[in-house]
């Protein structure tokens, strides 16, 4: 998993702890999921403090290993979140989860190298689909300066050495923008740099019907998180919620001023979409293998 | 940049860009950085890659001279695309050798996308063509898209246009 092969013993040592909390998730025991991947981060913690003359690459390593813990702290917040029906801030995690999993790519830990990273990656990819939001905000802004979060300096210029997003001795460059004293412009955007940026609905709302239906086999137990890893979205004929059976010569229902025998007649029934869920039983020690 | 932005477009036309051939006849080389006008007001502005292309362009080609930016202020975006500069091209560096850069840019910084999901991105590059002649060619699209634009741009076709 990492480059150093000290990082890599010390995962194996705490590989069945991992396979242990991801079995609570597949239970639905979500609370000691979180207990178990908590006391793991403060023993990865302790483990760089004992290395901590180590180089560059072990503390790289490290960043990447928390990342990977966070990861499976918002992986089963997430599936906690649905089963209680807080779709809204099961959105907020799910999204949490994904980026870090895309910190894990950049890093190096390739999902289609890792069984279990190539599932949650899919799985999360279409549990994503089974929520309303389609477009997000985003925010431009005017900055003073950019400043480099490592060295201080304007992280756009050639006296700053450090790439934005890239690691430095276990700590990841980042641009604090500094002096946003100017909006520029809010757009509607589908391609955000956050995705939790969103019209905000009511955890009972319509909208959430996909994933309260999915909730709903969770708390039933009809399936487990680990039984959830796609979605298939078909075409399908549905009853017309809108149609009226009228007399032929009648004005139709639908407000065309046309008779109904030249309008409506035949919509009884039009095309809406309907989601199957497509379940791929694995266990957690089958993922972990 | 708005709810359409998933839309492919490249334009390549002729322009009159006095600040671009003044820059030339200095017996400039390579690329320069150029900040682009705020639209709100009569300032220029850093696009928000600005600095990570500039940095790209020096550690992956060491060869080619690469002008900074002035300083300026900068815009944020919280976007997932990549919004490069402005760039003025001498002739020591051809629309094809710097679409090239771009697409290779892109490859680098794409090693963090999940399945399905694409980068984007938006650039200018300002240029002289065989005949003497200034043209601006700007694009807005995903990588597709890109290496699409290349194939069409190869250099022999560049050099008869």
């Amino acid at each position: 998993m990492f480059y150093k092969a000290l990082v890599n013993k010390k995962f194996d040592e705490i590989k069945p702890v991992i396979v242990l909390g991801l079995k609570n998730i597949c239970v639905g025991s979500y609370d000691e999921a979180e207990t178990l991947f908590s006391y793991l981060k403060n023993e990865i913690v302790n483990f760089k403090h004992k290395y901590s003359s180590e180089g560059e690459d072990f503390h790289n390593d490290i960043f990447v290993f928390m990342a990977y813990l966070n990861f499976l702290v918002h992986y089963g917040k997430t599936w906690k979140l649905i089963n209680n029906k807080k779709f809204g801030d099961s959105w907020c995690s799910l999204q949490d989860s994904l980026d870090l999993l895309r910190v894990l790519k950049k890093f190096g830990l390739k999902t289609e190298k890792y069984n279990h990273l190539l599932f949650f990656e899919h799985q999360l990819l279409n549990l994503e689909k089974l929520y309303p939001y389609n477009v997000f905000f985003s925010i431009g802004a005017i900055a003073d300066e950019v400043i480099c979060s490592i060295c201080g300096k304007d992280i756009n210029t050639l006296e700053c050495p450090h790439i934005m997003g890239e690691l430095y001795n276990g700590v990841m460059a980042s641009g604090i923008a500094k002096g946003l004293t100017e909006l520029n412009h809010v757009a509607m955007v589908k391609h955000p740099a956050d995705k939790r940026c969103v019209v905000q609905y009511q955890d009972t709302e319509e909208q959430f019907k996909f994933v309260r239906f999915l909730a709903n086999s969770l708390i039933s137990k009809e399936i487990s998180p680990f039984d959830f890893y796609e979605i298939k979205i078909t075409d399908k004929e549905i009853p017309n919620p809108d149609y009226i059976k009228l007399r032929r010569n009648e004005k139709c229902f639908c407000g065309s001023n046309k008779k109904f025998k030249n309008c409506c007649i035949n919509k009884v029934t039009v095309k809406g979409g309907h989601i199957s869920i497509v379940p791929e039983f694995r266990t957690p020690e089958e993922l972990m293998t | 940049m708005d709810i359409m932005d998933d839309k492919n477009e490249v334009t390549d036309i002729y322009i009159e860009n006095k600040n671009f051939l003044d820059f030339l006849s200095q017996g400039a080389k390579g690329i320069a950085i150029i900040n682009k006008d705020n639209t709100s007001s009569e300032e220029t502005v850093m696009q928000p890659d600005t600095g990570d292309f500039l940095k790209w362009l020096k550690k992956n080609h060491p060869s080619v001279d690469v002008l900074p930016p002035k300083p300026s202020r900068q815009l944020v975006l919280r976007s997932n695309d990549f919004w490069l500069p402005l760039v003025y091209l001498c002739n020591d560096v051809t629309l094809p050798i710097y679409l090239n850069f771009v697409s290779s840019y892109l490859y680098d910084k794409s090693k963090n996308l999940l399945k399905g999901e694409s980068s984007r991105v938006h650039f200018t590059a300002i240029y002289q063509n065989k005949d003497g002649k200034v043209k601006k060619f700007k694009f807005e699209g995903d990588t597709n898209s890109l290496e699409k634009t290349i194939k069409k741009f190869d250099l022999n076709k560049f050099m008869e246009d």
